[in-house]
């Protein structure tokens, strides 16, 4: 196998992350998002201000969520060396991947849906740009399940020198445990759960960008040393 | 016989369980650490109306919380001891610990269903929501942690000894202390802070 | 049950003890109150992290960063009541 192709691949993550920053920050200007405590009047002049930076944005998100798979398809091809015998739990993790990008998308074509009629009513426009906060913060739920799996995974291998790092298994099992305060921001308008709030927004967001960033890390040693060749018993 | 404290100097410079445990351990302890700086805040800030919700909170269930997590905590290190004796006594020892942590569970169980009865639920004033969201983070790590030990006790020989890997007996007992050191916070910080 | 460790049963007594004589602490009704009830958990966490989890026994950077994750948090929690409490 070709190293140049895998290692390229592990840059399809960054370049998901970035795209998707580029929307939300630069473009949408919701982050960090604006408060749920506001009226239906200012969300829509929110998104009436920045009418073409949510339809850009929308486009970089759908697109994100297409061009992740080298990404993706790279971690599960580790995970399925680790597995040994049926790949249950790498096939769990692929399934809730696919899922997680499929609201990713969706959380394009919600913030899509705000912005393509300005002239819409302000309840209208605030209901769309909402479940697009949700789309955002709410996919913490399969991915609590996708992290679990991974570091179960990984602290599986009984192999004398693992083919991922143990600590990396560890690492996915705290972003999956702290992903999950992300499920209750339908509860709150105010406050540390609330979709801006420290306990819902700021830990996952945070953790989310120490995981992407060491998943690189790992991935890239991982390549160097050829673990996908490695045959140890 | 003195008890096992004479083995205790060989574990000099030992990391427990094993090195990448620990990023699991820091990476909570630190996100923790904000979580109940953000509790003060609002403690300092909202003082009068954290009162008039705290006051509901039974504070003897959350001792008796204390010291069922504390002996668990105590039953663990036991069977991590008789492990390193290589003394059939590590199952038991387990399962001790796995009852106990299945009495939190119902403790809070009741608690929980006590509040909710009374109409004070996740989002009935700041506090509530404080209190049932870190307690809820609580219960989820106590609930893996519960998982955790009863891999172990099933994974103990028929004799009751631990042949399988100190590293995972050690590393899944500092889990669990994690568990119990959190518990002691969220009680010294939800329940008796007034 | 002769090979049990004292140590950590001593341990474990101190902390039932203190949590329990420790209940009534917030009661005082000082203004050290709530330094006190912060002092006693961060005392118990520390119990509970040297003695059962072994930190004491471990690395130098391992001890270095509990006690520092004890110190800046008993920092951060007593200068946030103190400080912006009105």
């Amino acid at each position: 196998m070709r190293n140049g192709a895998l290692k390229l691949s592990v840059f399809a993550g960054p370049l998901w992350g970035t795209l998707f920053f580029i929307a939300l920050w630069p473009l949408m200007h919701i982050f960090p998002p604006y408060s749920p405590m506001n009226s239906a009047a200012q969300v829509a002049a929110h998104v009436r201000e920045y009418q073409t930076g949510y339809l850009v944005g929308g486009i970089l998100l759908m697109t994100a969520s297409a061009i992740v798979w080298p990404f993706i398809a790279i971690i599960l091809l580790y995970l399925r060396k680790i597995e040994r015998g049926f790949p249950l739990w790498t096939t769990v993790t692929a399934l809730v991947f696919t899922y997680g990008q499929v609201t990713v998308f969706l959380c394009g074509l919600a913030f899509t849906m705000a912005a393509f009629r300005p002239d819409a009513s302000d309840e209208l426009i605030r209901a769309w740009s909402d479940l697009g906060m949700f789309l955002l913060v709410i996919p913490a739920i399969p991915g609590t399940t996708q992290y679990l799996a991974t570091g179960a995974i990984i602290l599986q291998d009984d192999r004398p020198r693992p083919i991922l790092p143990r600590w990396y298994g560890y690492l996915n099992i705290w972003t999956g445990i702290l992903s999950a305060p992300g499920a209750v921001v339908g509860l709150f308008k105010i406050g540390p759960f609330a979709w801006n709030g420290i306990a819902a927004f700021w830990i996952p967001a945070v953790v989310f960008g120490v995981w992407i960033t060491a998943t690189q890390i790992v991935l890239l040693s991982a390549i160097k040393r050829n673990a996908l060749q490695d045959n140890q018993p | 016989m003195n008890g096992a404290d004479s083995d205790t100097p060989n574990l000099s410079g030992h990391v427990p369980g094993e090195p990448g445990l620990w990023v699991l351990i820091f990476g909570d302890l630190l996100v923790f650490g904000v979580l109940f700086v953000t509790y003060a805040v609002e403690f300092a800030t909202n003082g009068a109306a954290v009162h008039l919700s705290q006051i509901k909170l039974d504070r003897g269930l959350g001792l008796a919380n204390t010291a069922l997590l504390l002996t668990s905590s105590w039953c663990i290190a036991h069977a991590v001891i008789a492990a390193r004796k290589g003394l059939p006594q590590v199952r038991r020892f387990i399962w001790a610990a796995t009852a106990l942590g299945v009495g939190f569970v119902g403790v809070k169980i009741a608690e929980w269903s006590h509040h909710i009865g009374n109409g004070d639920t996740l989002n009935s004033s700041s506090f509530f929501t404080f209190y049932f969201m870190y307690t809820g983070i609580h219960l989820l790590h106590v609930l893996i942690g519960l998982g955790v030990l009863t891999w172990l006790g099933l994974r103990c020989a028929p004799d009751g000894r631990w042949t399988g890997s100190f590293a995972t007996l050690e590393g899944s007992a500092v889990f669990w202390h994690l568990v119990d050191l959190l518990w002691v916070m969220i009680f010294a910080l939800i329940y008796l802070l007034r | 049950m002769t090979w049990y460790s004292k140590r950590l049963t001593l341990f474990w007594l101190v902390l039932v003890a203190i949590s329990v004589l420790s209940f009534e602490s917030s009661l005082f009704g000082s203004r050290y109150a709530a330094g006190i009830v912060i002092v006693i958990g961060l005392v118990k966490a520390s119990i509970v992290g040297r003695e059962f989890m072994e930190i004491r026994a471990a690395p130098l950077v391992l001890r270095l960063l509990f006690l520092a994750w004890t110190l800046i948090l008993g920092g951060a929690l007593l200068g946030v009541i103190y400080g912006l409490r009105p």
